[in-house]
């Protein structure tokens, strides 16, 4: 496992007032937050509030237009380096366009461990099993396509994938939205699994306020690109929200409640 | 209840031929819907679309139909004629999809296709088609009616499609709704008004609706009664109410395994073992 070099243990990954900006549209707006080693935090939100923008500004996939995101006490620039994406992956929502449809799982695996330079031979193929049964997966699998798998076992693919060059932060961008919710137990178990096993680092995006709170101890709410509170996932269990909207998405979670005489109006 | 159900499905049975053999999508599905709310559960693959599509008609051609009994308000949906199926689909039942912004006509506007829904349905002139739209857009909460019925698809939020495709469905009174997914596709928040807004017309019309939905909590806490589904059957029926005391493991297992609030984090979440012998009870 690749150790990260240097850096205080605490501020792994900082954003300071980042803002990020689609044309006319502000689709982040000032965001502030601070991941500290071996912490697993949320973003949750509705659709458009910013969570996966944040997500794929951090990979260096999105430009940002204001702020600075510093990685172990450094500032990033426009680009990200081999070392960067080797100690950050991440990992989509949609296991199916994730893949690429006409490799097998090995050839895919493969992919990163070429693209790092790491290797070549026996000890490729080795890292590779030893991925595959880390996520649960037979080896078996290897030989298979990805319409070959179902939609879970797709997602533990995508996770080997994410985990093959021993990352230390994993941007999961709700990565169990698309499962059935008897395969996302599974998952999230996974996940947990992994974290504590390999002291990972989790940010963890999700539409879903009960899966955050399974998931981190500490969540950022976002509405229409602004960060409007921080949960604690104690404060989140007590329903100790401070914003209306927050009230809003923790009352949407406990489902349907039918307009007895007076519905409170929004 | 003394009266025929509105919908009475007996042995539903759908098969799929291809190279690999016969796939048989719905192994014997059986359950009937008065005047109530009934949701049908399930994870995918379990036949729970196919069910509502088999109603309408509207399975693939090369798939295999057969029931004892597939009937709607007395009338076998199996042997009916093509024009007979067709003054009950669309007319006497809507269907309501999962993606509102998939099913409406991008090239028209919203007006035109809701009119046009309603002179299907009602046989209605222009003119009585277009007044009916427009207070059915009210009805399903739309505050501009004039300026919506203007607008085309691309220009609604997903919630609002939703709301116009609701308008759609009920604008010629069906006695049943068949809503896919309706809210999968739609935020929390507007989830909740999308569903209230379902309820405020159900209460009002006294239509029948046949909710399909993965999420176990959400139909749990809207619907009269829940089918479970499982693999092309229906592996237990109960009242929304008795959820808590359901007593197939799978349906015990499909709530347990559902992360909530109360979870501490990094506790693990309880999964479902599933058992060959589910698939043959």
């Amino acid at each position: 496992m690749a150790e990260p070099v240097g850096g205080p243990s605490s501020g792994m990954l900082a954003l300071d007032q980042v803002s990020i900006r689609f044309g006319q549209h502000l689709a982040v707006d000032s965001v502030s937050l601070t991941v500290n080693r071996g912490d697993s935090v949320g973003l949750v939100g509705e659709s458009g509030s910013g969570k996966s923008t944040i997500l794929r500004a951090i990979a260096g996939l999105t430009e940002t237009s204001g702020g600075t995101i510093s990685f172990m006490g450094k500032p990033l620039g426009a680009g990200r380096s081999q070392d960067f994406h080797r100690t950050v992956q991440m990992v989509f929502q949609d296991p199916y366009g994730s893949l690429h449809p006409r490799q097998t799982i090995e050839r895919q695996l493969m992919e990163p461990l070429i693209v790092a330079g790491t290797p070549g031979g026996q000890s490729r193929t080795e890292r590779i099993r030893d991925i595959m049964d880390r996520v649960g997966l037979p080896a078996s699998f290897l030989y298979r396509f990805p319409h070959q798998l179902s939609g879970g076992q797709r997602q533990r693919v995508a996770i080997a994938r994410a985990l093959l060059l021993g990352p230390s932060v994993l941007l999961l961008d709700e990565p169990t939205s698309a499962l059935d919710v008897s395969v996302q137990a599974e998952v999230l178990n996974l996940l947990m699994d992994l974290r504590e096993r390999e002291g990972l680092t989790y940010l963890f995006v999700s539409h879903d306020l009960a899966v955050v709170a399974t998931m981190c101890e500490r969540s950022l709410v976002m509405h229409q690109g602004v960060c409007v509170e921080e949960l604690s996932a104690a404060e989140l269990k007590a329903g100790e929200a401070k914003t209306d909207y927050t009230r809003r998405l923790l009352t949407a979670s406990k489902g349907y409640v039918p307009a007895q005489g007076n519905a409170d109006a929004t | 209840m003394a009266e025929e159900p509105l919908i009475d499905i007996q042995n539903l049975r759908v098969s799929f031929r291809s190279r690999e053999g016969v796939h048989e999508a719905l192994r014997g599905v059986s359950f009937t819907i008065g005047r109530e709310k009934v949701g049908i559960v399930g994870e995918s693959g379990s036949g729970k679309s196919l069910t509502g599509k088999s109603l309408l008609g509207l399975v693939p051609s090369h798939a295999q139909v057969t029931a004892d009994r597939l009937r709607f308000a007395g009338q076998d949906l199996l042997t009916l004629p093509p024009k007979q199926l067709r003054a009950i689909r669309g007319r006497r039942i809507g269907l309501v999809m999962q993606d509102p912004k998939y099913c409406l006509n991008p090239v028209q506007s919203v007006g035109r296709q809701i009119i046009e829904a309603g002179m299907v349905s009602g046989g209605k002139s222009r003119s009585a088609a277009r007044a009916k739209a427009l207070h059915t857009l009210e009805t399903v909460q739309i505050n501009d009616p004039e300026r919506v019925m203007r607008a085309y698809p691309h220009e609604l939020s997903g919630g609002m499609a939703q709301r116009v495709m609701m308008a759609m469905m009920v604008v010629g009174e069906p006695d049943l709704l068949i809503a896919d997914e309706p809210t999968s596709a739609l935020d929390v928040t507007v989830q909740l008004e999308v569903l209230k807004l379902l309820d405020d017309l159900i209460g009002r019309t006294g239509m029948s609706l046949m909710f399909i939905s993965h999420d176990l909590r959400l139909v749990s806490t809207f619907c009269d009664r829940v089918v479970v589904m499982y693999a092309g059957r229906v592996v237990e029926t109960l009242r929304a109410s008795e959820l808590e005391n359901a007593r197939h493991p799978y349906t015990r297992g499909l709530m347990n395994c559902l992360p909530t609030l109360d979870h501490e984090p990094g506790q693990r979440l309880k999964t479902l073992q599933r058992e060959v012998a589910w698939l043959n009870q």
